[in-house]
């Protein structure tokens, strides 16, 4: 019993002197930008990992813990999370980082969304209502999304504003290099035409003018079946497309399929950070997608 | 006649022409303020070896007769109207209505804080209870279209479903640990209830409480969950309700259960999962009929486990084994012991086509059930449908 007190007083001490704002943000890159920007004022914890698909996080009741001692919980937003955030959120009792709370940020209300369907029916697959919410895919995004992050920490912890304000500055400063070298290796391929897996790489496309035919998957969420791929061939061919798009996470074998008959590559894109070996944080993770598309 | 049509219609026409002329500007509209919406609607087809009169006078000897099933054919199981929306800054209030053919029946209606601190939750009204694993999960997100046998037993087949309140506490530590009490009114027929026999007094309400421990470990693609809880309170069950206990039950029933939840997760669509529950009861009072009261205790106990392999994001198999262990009843001192033995096993095949759809292939072999002194051997296939539409939550673990 009397252990049990020393326990309880150390956990609780060890509470009041952590005095590094605790964020939790629902993906790796999240993270990533905001530990860049937060340093050791910001102790950051991603839900998600690189590796799996961000519709389908498993709700494991550790992830209720980091949410109930949160201060600050960033989400990517735009309906990407609904299949898994909202019961943790209602069970951590924390009023703060609930929709709407001081410690809540959407990412997706810094960006805007393309393909924001104008009427939504189940009827077109998953489909997100609010637009597609794989934004962070155009390296164009990411300083919006710090700024939004380095407003929000400021906000919370105004005493260290300057701090945050300086972690932002040396980020974008950073980020732009980056952002010549990959616009110079990207530009090129403008008006090459793909086919992807899921509405994945739509932003990335866009910024880069490539011309997305058509995507693996039917309908959102619903996976191919071999008519529907034959007809993919058929379109692959007719408008001679030069590369397959595919995401980590999904079985590659019809993207293989495809390349087998049609003789145009897979390419294997990382769509977050860690979501490969070679994507350590978000500038490797867009080092990495141009090495692989420009080669 | 004519005249009065024509002048209805000038009205009609005025009516619309304002209606229209609202809508254009709407500054009262709060048509954005919708709550989630969303319904749920379950059919199936049923075939088991027995006519449906025969099975409807089976018990399960020494627990109960009243275990209702859907009948042979085709069956429009229920549908689940569910609705729910934050009230304001500090309460949120779900409603869930249970709808039968010829039967509107609010399953939950209960409102939880939002802003508590501490990690406090409060919630009140009407609501399944967190006693187990299985209880407080509606039943379309089951791996199976029955409940456990020995959740069927000791609470029916829609569960520990009460008024009352609920004080819900996540502690500070650094791993999931909450803590729980509830005060139910305490009307389940199975083991609680609240009819009047003999001259005993009417229990004062709330007369069920219920208390629970859960926690979870996870390690990489390992999740783990177990939890602890006791539900205690008085019984008052009426003479005639149960064909297996045609007499009056008074006394005291408290219920113990253990549950756990194994899983490992293989990718994001996949997975493999066990779990399962051991549930016991305990009874001591009497046993009253027109001109007698004896003295009657029952110790019993069961339990389910279900192993699950989800291998394809559309495909997953679920098997499980219930059994009820111990019945075990001293009569006026007198000791009694029903055939024990009593075991179901089932098999469920289920295929997704989308997040929002699901077929159910299931087979179920049943050896609890009795037609007067001899075992009856069911078996049963049934082939389920489940469709949600609307804004429909998504689900703990």
């Amino acid at each position: 019993m009397r252990k049990f007190q020393i326990f309880l007083i150390v956990t609780a001490l060890s509470f009041l002197l952590s005095a590094s704002m605790k964020v939790v943000t629902t993906y790796p890159y999240i993270a990533d930008i905001t530990s860049k920007i937060g340093g050791n004022e910001v102790e950051v914890f991603s839900l998600g990992s690189g590796n799996w698909d961000p519709h389908f996080v498993v709700p494991r009741p550790s992830f209720i813990v980091k949410l109930h001692k949160a201060d600050l919980l960033i989400i990517n937003g735009a309906q990407i999370e609904i299949g898994w955030l909202p019961p943790l959120i209602s069970q951590a009792g924390n009023p703060n980082i609930q929709p709407g709370g001081k410690g809540f940020l959407d990412l997706s209300s810094a960006v805007e969304l393309i393909d924001v369907p104008t009427s939504v029916s189940r009827d077109q697959g998953d489909v997100h209502s609010e637009g597609n919410p794989h934004f962070i895919l155009d390296p164009h995004n990411v300083q919006a999304v710090a700024l939004a992050i380095t407003n929000k920490l400021c906000d919370l912890d105004s005493a260290h504003s300057s701090f945050y304000q300086n972690g932002y500055e040396s980020f974008t400063k950073v980020l732009n290099e980056k952002l010549r070298s990959w616009d110079e290796k990207l530009l090129p391929l403008s008006g090459t035409k793909i086919i992807e897996y899921h509405r994945l790489f739509d932003y990335f496309a866009k910024r880069y003018h490539l011309r997305i035919l058509g995507t693996i998957e039917p309908l959102p969420g619903i996976p191919p079946y071999s008519r529907y791929i034959e007809g993919l061939i058929r379109l692959v061919k007719n408008e001679n497309a030069k590369m397959i798009f595919q995401d980590v996470y999904h079985s590659d074998s019809s993207a293989r399929f495809i390349s087998q008959n049609t003789g145009i590559p897979v390419i294997t894109i990382p769509h977050d950070v860690l979501s490969i070996k070679e994507a350590k944080d978000i500038f490797a993770l867009y080092d990495e997608v141009v090495r692989r598309i420009a080669r | 006649m004519m005249k009065i049509n024509f002048f209805f219609l000038i009205v009609l026409s005025f009516c619309l022409k304002t209606f229209a002329e609202t809508a254009v500007s709407s500054p009262f509209s709060q048509a954005k303020f919708v709550p989630d919406i969303s319904l749920i609607a379950d059919f199936s087809l049923l075939t088991r070896n027995t006519s449906d009169e025969k099975y409807g006078e089976t018990v399960v000897p020494g627990w109960t007769s009243l275990i209702e099933s859907a009948g042979k054919g085709f069956n429009l199981n229920y549908g689940e109207l569910a609705i729910s929306a934050a009230v304001d800054k500090y309460f949120d209030l779900f409603t869930v209505f249970h709808l039968r053919k010829d039967e509107f029946e609010i399953e939950e209606a209960y409102v939880k804080t939002r802003v508590l601190p501490l990690g406090f939750q409060f919630k009140a009204g009407k609501f399944l209870s967190n006693f187990g694993r299985i209880n407080s999960q509606h039943s379309h997100f089951w791996d199976f279209d029955d409940p456990p046998l020995v959740n069927a037993v000791f609470f029916g087949k829609e569960g520990l479903n009460e008024e009352g309140i609920q004080l819900n506490w996540l502690t500070p530590l650094p791993f999931y640990l909450q803590l729980g009490v509830e005060a139910l009114t305490g009307t389940n027929e199975f083991s609680f209830g609240s009819a009047p026999v003999a001259d005993l007094p009417t229990p004062l309400y709330p007369q069920l409480w219920v208390g629970y421990a859960k926690t979870s470990m996870d390690a990489g693609q390992w999740v783990a969950l177990g939890g602890l809880s006791v539900a205690a309170g008085k019984t008052r069950i009426a003479p005639g309700s149960d064909m297996e206990y045609p007499n009056a039950l008074a006394g005291d029933t408290v219920i113990t259960g253990v549950d756990f939840l194994l899983k490992y997760l293989i990718d994001s669509y996949r997975f493999l999962s066990f779990q399962g529950e051991f549930i016991s009861r305990h009874f001591t009072g009497n046993e009253s009929g027109q001109s007698f009261m004896t003295s009657l205790v029952k110790r019993q106990s069961g339990f389910y486990s279900e192993l699950c392999w989800k291998f394809d994001q559309r495909l997953r198999i679920s098997t499980r084994f219930d059994a009820l262990l111990k019945s075990r009843m001293d009569l006026e001192g007198s000791e009694n012991e029903p055939p024990s033995n009593l075991t179901r096993w089932t098999l469920a095949c289920d295929f997704s086509p989308s997040e929002f759809s699901r077929l159910r292939f299931q087979y179920c072999s049943d050896h609890s059930r009795f037609l007067q002194a001899d075992r009856l051997p069911v078996n049963e296939f049934s082939l389920g449908l489940n469709l949600v539409i609307g804004a429909h939550g998504a689900h703990a673990l």
